[in-house]
């Protein structure tokens, strides 16, 4: 996915990197050239600038260019039974025709196929690969359809899985286009293949959403049967199947938007502002990353998606949130809901001394030797609730744990601002800092071999300077110095 | 209360001396020369600590309490020539003899149980016959001559009266207790020893006992240990123990052992924390003296000590008891190995790597036990390690090894420096690809302007959106390469 760009040319002594989005493919090439183009042009405004130079992509969302559909027909012996005044398979026929019409009627920008299966043999052969695409992709006129099934006599068995997967190549390798497949049938598997392997297979090379399924008169124990291969839709009678037709001609053509509400405490979807990465959830491939956002409602922003296979949303709050195996309906709203509590923390150091490099604090969630995150003092940022460990790189150091993160509310953090010391000395020798607790003394600081010159920032307390020249050879030697260091003071110990 | 104060020949004198001289070497320079000289002489005189001569500039005080019950007329010892009481007459008088001579030791004297008789059962029949001065030895002497034992046994009251006779807690405080019998007035010996401890009194190796039934022994074990004299002859003995306990100088060395046993680490401080009182008595810069040996260190043998030593991690040594030992060796497996961490190349902004910091763990148990700054080295013990490096992201790098002597060196390439410039407030983070998948690192403030962020070499993405757009489709994905010691710069 890392579609790299070879650097501009040379006379313009700048390297400018752009990366392509991995979305390439939901695009036509001239798009991007396009858009490549424009980068381009606003590099070249920014010569002034010393450094490599980098512009940013817009996260499109998903915009298939076109809509496939495959019909896939049984046209097995059963299909001769009787449904209301007619049989089966011409009442299939009658409804596919009038849809296949009304499609090309409307203009719909939509391409149809049509497989058939169970019709060349006849069912005392025991053909199981019985399938033929009698209609490959295109934008078919209802009269030729019509003349085509008409040919059609039904007679053979029901090969459903082997249909569906000669059915997966019948779509032209085009990345851009949105697929689906319409399978129209009275009964199960015959032909002892297991149609849920094949829907699997399907999501995993992301040909085609779930297919959808019109059973035609199937007993009730059987529907289940068909679940793990797609959206299955019970047809008894010809209104049933009129009605079917149409859920599933409006589901695969509509678009499917999705709004991610992410959860306060309460289960109310405020939470927002945060970087979103969405991922298929079998092949972990990184489909979208956006900021997320509000909209001018206050609720969350709609986002267009392909309906094929299933997701796994990150939420990259601190720590990240993860939700995996998210389905979506297709030619629907879905609403995707993550727990996103959070609560604000802010670190402040207080007294007037204003640091040159800012004090850090290692944040840390609690129990875990994983570094979640560094902040800086003086700035403010949220975290999920729950509790944490921090560890303030103060000198000396002051661990902080279980510090808890509630909904809503913003922790504030105080650390008095350090004092200054300053060492002087004309000898060399070496010592140590510690600063005088109750009971021990905590290492705070090391002079280095060199000498004694030093500016340390300590914070407020008790300090022990030890320290030993280097002409001296015995431990009696060892001078020891009390001081005081108090918060935004210059204390200097000369030695 | 029958407490009085008889004679207290208390010296305010020589106590006012002592506040003067402390005055003169420690806070008089720093008023005086900070607010006169303050550029030139702005220096804090440092208090030398002389611990070859712990005696000399270190009062002692010894506070006897003698039992005067009734139960000290008994004879005692083989032909039962001597009552109780006249042998400890004689051991006191001897050890008075012995510790008067010394300037830097005060004697002071608390009798029990020669107030009331017996039939009265006065249990606060007690009382500070001679206070502390370098002079009360002959007071005492004279004093003991004319005691005449007849009361009751009121061991715990008369040890907390005593603790109260001590004028400064800081000196060397010592009771020497002398009793042939267990408490007879239903006080705590043990909670009282309490007591003495938390006022830096010693009382634990300087009970005497003199003929104390074997019933009654077991009352001093919360004290600790004790002499118990059968008879006049071993008191000598005992006498003799006491007096070299407190007088003669005990000396130690640290043995501070490498790899290979040898006592060759050295230059890092201890400290010696007095048991009782667990307070920090002695602060000691190791030392190899002129032959390399690790050099004769002198300590107060009067009390234990609770060994520091300050590496990193430290090492403690627990109960370090000095009795009787004229110069004792404490060996301390003390092997340790350099760790140095700096950053390769050219730094372009010292500010931001200077927020680079190791953490520094224990293998074994996970416990932080230091913060090292970059471009340092520090000594460890010998070990395993495992680091943490506030680069962004946090570098981990664990196993570390520090063996003895060798300095182990980690090196990362100095960091480069996204340099964020912003049209407009926006939201947004910086990620990290690892096996497919983001892993944010940084979140951009969302109310700065520009922001410059040192991060590891390495790819990243930047994924933003306006502050101010209402819609995730104008989030962007922005991916930058970061080579060491170079800006890039992020137009958002």
């Amino acid at each position: 996915m890392n579609n790299w760009l070879p650097p501009l040319p040379n006379w313009k002594k700048r390297l400018a990197t752009i990366k392509t989005s991995h979305l390439i493919k939901y695009f036509p090439l001239d798009f991007f050239i396009h858009r490549i183009a424009l980068l381009f042009f606003f590099c070249a405004g920014n010569f002034l600038f010393f450094s490599q130079n980098l512009h940013a992509q817009y996260a499109d969302e998903y915009a298939p260019k076109v809509t496939r559909i495959l019909f896939i027909l049984d046209a097995s012996g059963s299909m001769k039974e009787k449904m209301d005044e007619s049989d089966r398979f011409e009442i299939s026929k009658k409804i596919l025709v009038n849809y296949l019409d009304s499609l090309s009627r409307n203009k719909i920008k939509v391409e149809t196929a049509l497989r058939i299966f169970g019709h060349q043999s006849l069912h005392s052969a025991k053909n199981c690969q019985d399938t033929k695409l009698e209609l490959p992709f295109g934008t078919h006129a209802a009269a030729s359809v019509k003349a085509k099934l008409e040919t059609v006599k039904p007679q053979g068995w029901t090969p459903i899985s082997y249909t569906l997967q000669q059915g997966a190549n019948d779509f032209p390798n085009d990345p851009s286009a949105k697929n689906a497949i319409v399978l129209i049938t009275d009964g199960l598997e015959t032909c002892g293949g297991d149609p849920c392997a094949v829907a699997k297979y399907f999501e995993e090379k992301r040909i085609a959403l779930k297919p959808f399924i019109i059973g035609l008169g199937l007993p009730v124990d059987q529907h289940k049967s068909f679940e793990c291969v797609g959206h299955y839709h019970d047809a008894v009678t010809t209104v049933d199947f009129e009605k079917a037709m149409s859920t599933v001609i409006t589901q695969a053509l509509n678009p499917t938007t999705v709004q991610i509400n992410l959860l306060n405490e309460f289960g109310k979807p405020t939470e927002s502002n945060v970087e979103v990465s969405l991922y298929d959830n079998t092949s972990g491939k990184l489909y979208y990353n956006f900021v997320h956002s509000l909209n001018e409602k206050g609720f969350p922003d709609t986002l267009r998606l392909d309906p094929a296979g299933s997701y796994e949303v990150v939420v990259h709050s601190f720590p990240p949130v993860t939700k995996k195996g998210i389905e979506l309906i297709a030619g629907a709203h879905n609403i995707i809901a993550v727990d996103v509590p959070q609560g604000g923390l802010k670190l402040i150091e207080t007294g007037f001394y204003k640091r040159e490099v800012p004090l850090q604090c290692v944040i840390r969630q609690k129990g875990k030797n994983k570094i979640l995150i560094v902040q800086d003092f003086n700035t403010e940022r949220k975290y999920l609730t729950g509790t944490y460990d921090l560890e303030i790189l103060t000198l000396p150091r002051r661990r902080m744990p279980d510090v808890k993160i509630t909904q809503g509310v913003t922790k504030e953090i105080k650390v008095e601002s350090p004092g200054t010391l300053i060492t002087t000395a004309t000898v060399t020798g070496i010592g140590r800092i510690y600063m005088e607790n109750e009971e021990e003394l905590e290492r705070v600081y090391e002079f280095k071999k060199m000498g004694f010159k030093e500016t340390l920032l300590l914070q407020p307390g008790k300090y022990l300077l030890m320290y030993r020249l280097n002409d001296k050879k015995s431990s009696g030697f060892t001078r020891t110095q009390n001081f005081q260091i108090s918060s935004g003071i210059t204390t200097n110990l000369r030695m | 209360m029958v407490l009085k104060i008889t004679t207290y020949p208390f010296s305010f004198g020589e106590e006012r001396d002592d506040a003067i001289q402390k005055k003169q070497f420690s806070e008089l320079p720093i008023k005086f020369y900070l607010a006169v000289f303050m550029c030139l002489f702005s220096w804090i005189s440092p208090k030398h600590l002389f611990a070859e001569n712990p005696s000399a500039n270190e009062r002692t005080r010894i506070l006897f309490v003698l039992d005067a019950s009734g139960s000290m007329h008994s004879r005692w010892g083989p032909g039962s020539g001597e009552t109780r009481m006249q042998s400890a007459k004689k051991i006191l008088k001897d050890m008075v003899d012995n510790l008067d001579k010394r300037t830097d030791v005060e004697l002071g004297l608390r009798v029990y149980g020669h107030l009331s008789s017996l039939m009265e059962k006065n249990c606060q029949d007690t009382r500070l016959e001679v206070g502390f001065t370098r002079t009360s030895g002959s007071f005492i002497k004279s004093k003991i001559d004319a005691i005449n034992p007849k009361g009751v046994t009121p061991i715990a009251y008369s040890l907390e009266k005593a603790a109260n006779d001590f004028p400064d807690s800081r000196t060397r405080n010592i009771i020497i207790l002398m009793t042939d019998g267990e408490e007879s007035c239903g006080g705590d010996p043990c909670k009282v020893a309490n007591l003495l401890e938390e006022k830096n009194i010693v009382l634990k190796h300087f009970v005497i006992g003199i003929g104390v039934e074997a019933s009654a022994r077991n009352a001093f074990d919360c004290i600790g240990s004790y002499f118990n004299a059968e008879d006049p002859s071993s008191l000598q003995n005992i006498l003799n123990h006491i007096i070299n306990r407190i007088l003669i100088k005990t000396t130690l060395q640290v043995d501070l052992l490498d790899g290979e046993k040898q006592p060759s680490e050295t230059d890092v401080t201890m400290s010696f924390y007095n048991i009782p009182g667990n307070f920090r008595k002695y602060d000691f810069y190791h030392t190899l003296n002129p032959r390399g040996n690790p050099d004769t260190l002198f300590v107060d043998p009067v009390s234990d000590y609770n060994l520091t030593i300050h590496t990193i991690p430290p090492i403690r040594k627990e109960n370090i008891s000095l009795a009787n030992e004229r110069h004792i060796h404490i060996p301390v497996d003390a092997p340790q190995g350099f760790l140095e961490v700096f950053l390769k190349g050219v730094s372009i902004n010292k500010n931001l790597d200077s927020k680079i910091k190791c953490i520094v763990r224990q293998k074994n148990n996970g416990a932080i036990v230091n913060i090292q700054d970059f471009n340092t080295a520090e000594k460890y013990l010998t070990g395993k390690y495992d680091l943490e490096i506030l680069t962004l992201p946090p570098t981990y790098i664990s196993n570390v090894d520090i063996s003895q002597y060798k300095t182990t060196t980690i090196e990362l390439p100095t960091p480069g420096i996204a340099n964020v410039l912003k049209k407009y407030e926006v939201y947004g983070g910086i990620f990290i690809v690892k096996e497919g998948r983001l892993e944010k690192i940084y979140e951009l403030n969302a109310d700065a302007k520009n922001e410059m962020i040192a991060l590891s070499p390495g790819m990243y993405q930047l994924i933003f959106r306006p502050k101010y757009s209402k819609t995730m489709h104008n989030s962007k994905t922005l991916e930058f390469l970061i080579k060491t010691g170079e800006s890039v710069s992020l137009n958002l």
